[in-house]
């Protein structure tokens, strides 16, 4: 388009389609400079240019606003999603295991707490006493972490989560596996303080953790989270107390054979998870 | 998934211990926003749970664009085209408004961060929680937090989004929004909607289902429900006697009773309103004066 065209007397006005784009920019430097002289004496074609210039520039900041905003507002990533991706896992892995509803700060506090307890309850003189009720306590540190970690009443926005596509059992696996790790972390370093005094028994709880830990998760494919927490715990603190007053050795159920029953529960409570996982699914039966 | 879904319900029946919450509900719905209207107990939620995929129906079936939710390949794939919004929505308390959208996009499958980000930073603006991104679940109010449930359940265009309640917690101005969100909702998705409050209905729904006792009783436009009131809704100067023929009344302003039931001979008729013809739909099944 040559400069003769568009002759910059006011009479004369440039095509509105050239005004439009010359007004979001996109003229050629030549016809751009002839419309640049004609808008100078025309208030007309000059409201045409500025309106133009603004519907394009407010479309191009709200699309660019649209990624900064979403860049801003990120989430920022907590301590445990910081440091499942150096494990080698995705982020959003990460964050689906991160956003596990046993994992906050409450549930740290109460587990330290017990832990301290059991420990300082620890007496010398009776060493084996004292160390049988820091393996009885410390098993319950995985079940609570596991009955909390999914499900109606304990995860605030579960139906929610039960419509998307993942699959239930799935995250139930990631959840599980984040509370494990981080109960073993926890009660695990608790036992290297014992570890000197009292030798490698402190680490007898490890097993039972996790039979009881499936036992749980097996029960609550029947029954709520915190209905199968409260019935493992009950009964498994009857069961060590009822050991510990009556038996001749109070850590028989750490021993050998015990090791063997533990890990023989884990295994048939994992196999019924596996079996029911479908439940984790749909929303529990008789929930109206 | 930017096409309308096409959802077809047939012979549902749902029991919680004696109480029967869904008696043999059979509907369809393609594109367009739905309002499943009754009163509260009715069967809504029961219903729109079951169209969810969270709850199993004791018989019948739901067919989402043809894919049967009780087979679990297909109910996968369902899901993958359905956004949900439960009544009385609830999120981790500390975690920020951005997060628990995000969080859903990460469960939803959304696997590309930038884009997810971005669909995520749109719904919000959707639903005008935008500037709100960065505060915390706890520090919200009732309606907002409806709204974030809300835009949770538009993530990423599904042709089918369920919306329990969505005006509830809401005030006069953000309802009139909502209606406005929702009628654009229904040019690229099938939305149903449950409520208990007849103008709300009204006001964004082009088809209408009523419920009660586990039962659909009327199905058709809203318009048309008004209409199946007409003739049986008239003014009475004195108090009209409870059982014959009259099975509501009240006194209205100017001092005239408003009826609704059979008419006695040579009453004054009234133009029947959408609320007038609700009352006679849902009291008709219940008789709560029969007494």
């Amino acid at each position: 388009m040559s400069y003769s065209n568009f002759p910059h007397r006011a009479q004369l006005h440039p095509p509105p389609e050239t005004l439009h784009v010359y007004g979001s920019g996109g003229l050629d430097p030549a016809t751009s400079v002839s419309v640049e002289l004609h808008v100078q004496h025309c208030d007309v074609c000059r409201t045409a240019v500025n309106a133009a210039a603004h519907s394009v520039s407010q479309a191009r900041i709200d699309a660019n606003w649209f990624m900064i905003a979403a860049e801003l507002d990120a989430p920022r990533r907590g301590i445990v999603e910081r440091t499942i991706p150096r494990l080698g896992l995705p982020r959003d892995v990460a964050r689906l295991m991160a956003a596990t509803p046993s994992l906050r700060r409450s549930w740290f506090i109460a587990v330290v707490s017990a832990l301290l307890l059991g420990m300082a309850a620890t007496n010398p003189a009776r060493p084996n006493s004292s160390i049988a009720l820091f393996l009885a306590l410390a098993p319950l540190v995985p079940v609570i972490g596991v009955a909390l970690a999914y499900g109606p009443g304990v995860d605030p926005a579960h139906e929610i989560t039960i419509a998307a596509p993942l699959s239930g059992f799935r995250l139930v696996l990631l959840r599980t596996a984040a509370v494990l790790l981080t109960s073993i972390m926890l009660a695990g370093a608790a036992s290297l303080f014992l570890l000197r005094r009292d030798g490698l028994i402190v680490a007898a709880w490890l097993l039972p953790g996790l039979a009881l830990s499936s036992l749980c998760l097996a029960l609550t494919t029947f029954i709520r989270p915190r209905a199968a927490a409260t019935i493992v715990a009950v009964s498994w603190l009857l069961l060590a107390i009822a050991v510990t007053n009556n038996a001749a050795d109070q850590l028989v159920l750490y021993r050998g054979a015990g090791q063997v029953a533990f890990s023989l529960l884990a295994m048939a409570a994992t196999a019924a998870v596996v079996v029911r996982r479908r439940r984790f699914d749909v929303a529990a039966e008789g929930s109206s | 998934m930017n096409r309308p879904s096409t959802v077809v319900a047939s012979g549902l029946h749902k029991r919680f211990g004696a109480r029967a919450a869904l008696a043999g509900v059979s509907f369809a719905a393609s594109g367009g926003v739905v309002a499943l209207l009754g009163p509260n107990g009715a069967g809504k939620t029961t219903l729109l749970r079951t169209l969810a995929t969270v709850l199993r129906p004791d018989h019948g079936s739901v067919l989402v664009d043809g894919l049967d939710v009780a087979d679990v390949v297909q109910r996968t794939e369902v899901r993958r085209r359905l956004g949900y919004s439960p009544q009385e929505p609830n999120f981790a308390a500390n975690a920020t408004v951005f997060d628990v959208v995000d969080y859903f996009g990460i469960v939803k499958g959304h696997a590309n961060i930038r884009s997810r980000h971005a669909d995520v930073y749109r719904v919000l603006h959707e639903v005008g929680l935008s500037d709100r991104a960065r505060d915390r679940v706890k520090d919200l109010s009732a309606g907002m937090r409806q709204r974030l449930s809300i835009a949770q359940a538009i993530l990423g265009v599904p042709g089918l989004v369920l919306l329990d309640e969505p005006a509830s917690g809401l005030d006069p101005e953000q309802r009139l929004m909502l209606r406005d969100r929702l009628s654009r909702l229904g040019e690229r998705s099938t939305v149903i909607v449950s409520t208990h409050l007849t103008e709300e209905a009204a006001a964004f729904a082009q088809a209408l289902h009523v419920i009660d006792q586990g039962r659909i009783v009327y199905t058709g436009t809203p318009a048309g429900l008004a209409t199946t009131a007409r003739g049986r809704v008239w003014l009475a100067h004195g108090q009209p006697v409870p059982g014959a023929g009259t099975r509501l009344s009240w006194r209205t302003p100017d001092g005239w009773y408003r009826c609704i039931g059979d008419p006695p001979a040579g009453a004054t008729f009234d133009e029947p309103t959408l609320e007038d013809a609700y009352l006679l739909l849902v009291g008709s099944v219940r008789r709560p004066d029969a007494a």
